[in-house]
């Protein structure tokens, strides 16, 4: 304790020197906390954006043998396709329909993963049903007056009408979104899933222009069955309406609605009328997070062994990091600076260690001739060592907490601040369009889905308690280092040596 | 303990070098007993001051035997830290004092050293630093701001803090003016004298022979007699 006493006097006394030290740590100090707050920042913004994105993924027929199919086709001429759909019997018109579907099974499995929170089966197909007439091609073109004569809109493309069957409706993308919302009655229930309960959810406009109300039954037929087993009645459980999404305009109810044939169902009843039990057109996943992408992707190589050119896993990893990227940046950059300010630091408390033990031999000499113990000396030295640095680190708080906002800008990269999301116009084949659209961000058939631009994480640093631990290292960290010049120099010293020096 | 502080026989201190190795002490046997003042008198690297540091154990011999106020120095067991604590009092040519503690703080140091209760520590020293003639006004300085003579007669108060048996002075007049080194002189001996501190002095200044009770004459290592 009187060695401490006795380094304090020290350092209270020699403090041009020490203040000149301690002031080149202050400023290494004040950038390495700066860093440390950015990177808690980050790292705490990064898993704030992890748990919204980045853990999304689906398996679905891959784009690549989609696009090979679709050049296949291309090559034949219109009447060889008529031909070949003339002369496919029951069986194999089957199997062509389920080549562009993945199996249940894959999907079931794939959901057991530890990693793997919520796991949905979706398909999306088109289902005629022959009593009823569309909106979009009214609206859209204006061919015919279906209300004046409804008979007459039994064309083939007036009849089919796109179908979402979800184990949930409200886990349906578009109702999640909020693209979709019900405004009468309810949707279907994971219960109703269970029970291949047929039972449906219709687009507002189409239910008014073709009188429906909830509790009324739609006919429905069944792909591929012919006679009694061919139809299915469809029970109208809620009515929804459509939102217009778009960030520009803000939200607004639509008027003009080209979705409005989209109808929702459990999954269990659109298989059966698609005639394809057991297939979906994609499984989608929310795991746990997006640092998980590695072991599930390596998962699904796994189960889909064989298959992997036919099926894919795609997640929205893509998006997390567009999102993420500036926190990233700023995290990777933070533990640059935070290492080199550090060694900075390391590197200015151990030469001047050097300087000022080395000028002070002779009081090293002194010490031990008059009786001081090796730890009485180094106790003394740790004093002031632990004055310079504790000092240096309470001043550095201080300044971080006004810097490290400036510094964070200064050392993250300024970029534009938002990122298009998804880009529903792509190029291609209409397959190929939304093949490589999540379903997260809407259901194939919801032309009116969220495509704007998601603004892309702004990095706001935030004074955390938790600095103060990391100050509590850092402390200990260069101390010891400091330390470390003057129980070298005092275990190696002779006094003898010294004290005969002029 | 008996009268007979210093006790050494044959002893010799031999330094290694790249051009062979140079003996410091060759054969020294030295006797000194409570109330002795006692001179080395020698020229630059006879020897003297490695004897002194011998016999202060801030340097060990190679061989012969060594016994300071009843302490065997050459037994590898002593702990020599706390022999010098309490058996030695080192005075040095370049004073040796602390430069940022003041003159009050330089007496107080050993103490301290030892666990001496502050207030206990501070009245010593006070009382010490009186002795030599250091005034209240001096306590507080530093020894940046006093003189060579001022500041020698706080390294020898410093040197009396524990109450040890034996004051070692290695050239203590030889940083000082004659008029300053008469007093610092004058002081040693008052201490052999009045206070029964047994004192060794090594110098080149031959002109102290005259002062202290025995003398010697320190040359290639070995130790005459004068």
């Amino acid at each position: 304790m009187r060695a401490f006493y006795r380094g304090f006097r020290s350092f209270r006394r020699n403090y041009v020197r020490n203040s000149i030290v301690t002031a080149l740590i202050f400023v290494c100090l004040t950038f390495a906390m700066s860093m440390v707050t950015v990177k808690i920042s980050a790292d705490s913004q990064v898993e704030s954006i992890k748990k919204t994105v980045g853990n999304y993924g689906e398996i679905k027929v891959s784009s690549t043998y989609l696009m090979k199919v679709f050049e296949e086709e291309r090559k034949k001429t219109e009447a060889e396709r008529a031909a070949e759909a003339r002369s496919m019997s029951e069986q194999e018109e089957l199997e062509n329909r389920i080549s562009m579907l993945v199996p249940e099974s894959l999907a079931n499995e794939f959901s057991k993963s530890k990693y793997i929170k919520t796991y949905d089966r979706v398909l999306e197909t088109r289902v005629t049903l022959p009593r009823l007439a569309g909106t979009d091609v009214k609206r859209a073109f204006q061919f015919r007056d279906i209300e004046r004569s409804p008979a007459r809109a039994g064309g083939s493309d007036q009849n089919s009408f796109a179908f979402s069957g979800n184990t949930n409706g409200s886990s349906a993308s578009d109702f999640q979104n909020g693209a979709k919302r019900v405004v009468e009655g309810r949707n279907f229930t994971y219960e109703d899933y269970k029970n291949a309960k047929p039972v449906v959810v219709i687009e507002k406009n189409l239910a008014s222009n073709n009188k429906i109300e909830v509790g009324d039954k739609i006919d429905a037929t069944i792909s591929g069955k012919t006679g009694k087993e061919s139809t299915m009645d469809l029970e109208v459980v809620g009515i929804y309406k459509t939102i217009k999404t778009n960030q520009e305009e803000g939200t607004e109810e639509s008027g003009f609605n080209p979705a409005g044939t989209t109808f929702y169902a459990p999954v269990s009843v659109v298989q059966k009328l698609n005639g394809t039990p057991d297939y979906l057109s994609l499984a989608s996943y929310y795991f746990d997070s997006v640092d998980n992408t590695g072991s599930l992707k390596g998962l699904f190589k796994k189960l889909a062994a064989g298959k992997e050119n036919k099926f894919e896993f795609v997640t929205d990893k893509s998006d997390y990091e567009e999102i993420a990227d500036s926190m990233l940046k700023a995290r990777n950059t933070a533990v640059v600076g935070l290492a080199g300010s550090l060694g900075a630091c390391a590197l200015i408390i151990v030469l001047s260690m050097i300087i000022i033990t080395g000028g002070r031999v002779r009081e090293l000499g002194i010490l031990k001739a008059i009786g001081s113990t090796n730890s009485q000396v180094v106790g003394q030295f740790a004093a002031e060592v632990l004055c310079i640095c504790l000092v240096a680190i309470i001043l550095s708080m201080g300044a971080t907490a006004l810097v490290s906002q400036s510094l964070a800008n200064w050392v993250v990269p300024q970029e534009k601040e938002s990122v298009s999301v998804q880009n529903s116009g792509q190029a291609g084949p209409p397959a190929m369009r939304t093949a490589n659209r999540l379903y997260k961000y809407g259901s194939q058939f919801n032309f009116a889905q969220k495509t704007g631009e998601k603004a892309k994480a702004k990095l706001k640093v935030i004074y955390r308690s938790s600095i103060f631990l990391y100050a509590v290292a850092v402390l200990i960290l260069i101390s010891i280092l400091g330390i470390a010049i003057p129980v070298i120099w005092t275990l190696r010293l002779r006094p003898s040596r010294v004290l005969s020096m002029e | 303990m008996s009268d007979e502080v210093i006790r050494a026989k044959d002893i010799n201190k031999k330094y290694e070098a790249r051009a062979g190795g140079v003996t410091a002490v060759d054969g020294v046997s030295l006797s000194a007993k409570t109330g002795e003042f006692i001179s080395i008198v020698g020229p630059s690297g006879s020897g003297k001051t490695t004897l002194l540091y011998l016999l202060g154990s801030l340097e060990s011999a190679d061989s012969g035997e060594i016994e300071v106020a009843g302490h065997n120095i050459m037994d590898a067991s002593i702990d020599l830290v706390t022999f010098r604590r309490n058996c030695v009092g080192f005075v040095f040519q370049f004073f040796n004092l602390v430069p940022y503690l003041t003159a009050l703080e330089n007496v107080m140091l050993p103490m301290d050293l030892v666990g001496v209760p502050y207030e206990k520590q501070k009245e010593r020293a006070v009382f010490l630093l009186a002795q030599m003639g250091i005034t209240e006004r001096l306590l507080r300085s530093r020894p940046g701001k006093m003189s060579g003579g001022e500041n020698q007669r706080v390294a020898i108060a410093r040197a009396l803090a524990n109450d040890p048996h034996l004051i070692l002075a290695d050239e203590p007049t030889g940083n000082l003016d004659a008029e300053t080194g008469k007093t610092v002189i004058e002081i040693m001996k008052r201490l052999a004298m009045k206070d029964g501190k047994c004192v060794l002095i090594v110098t080149h200044d031959e002109s102290i022979i005259d002062e202290t009770h025995r003398s010697y004459r320190m040359k290639d290592g070995r130790l005459y007699d004068l």
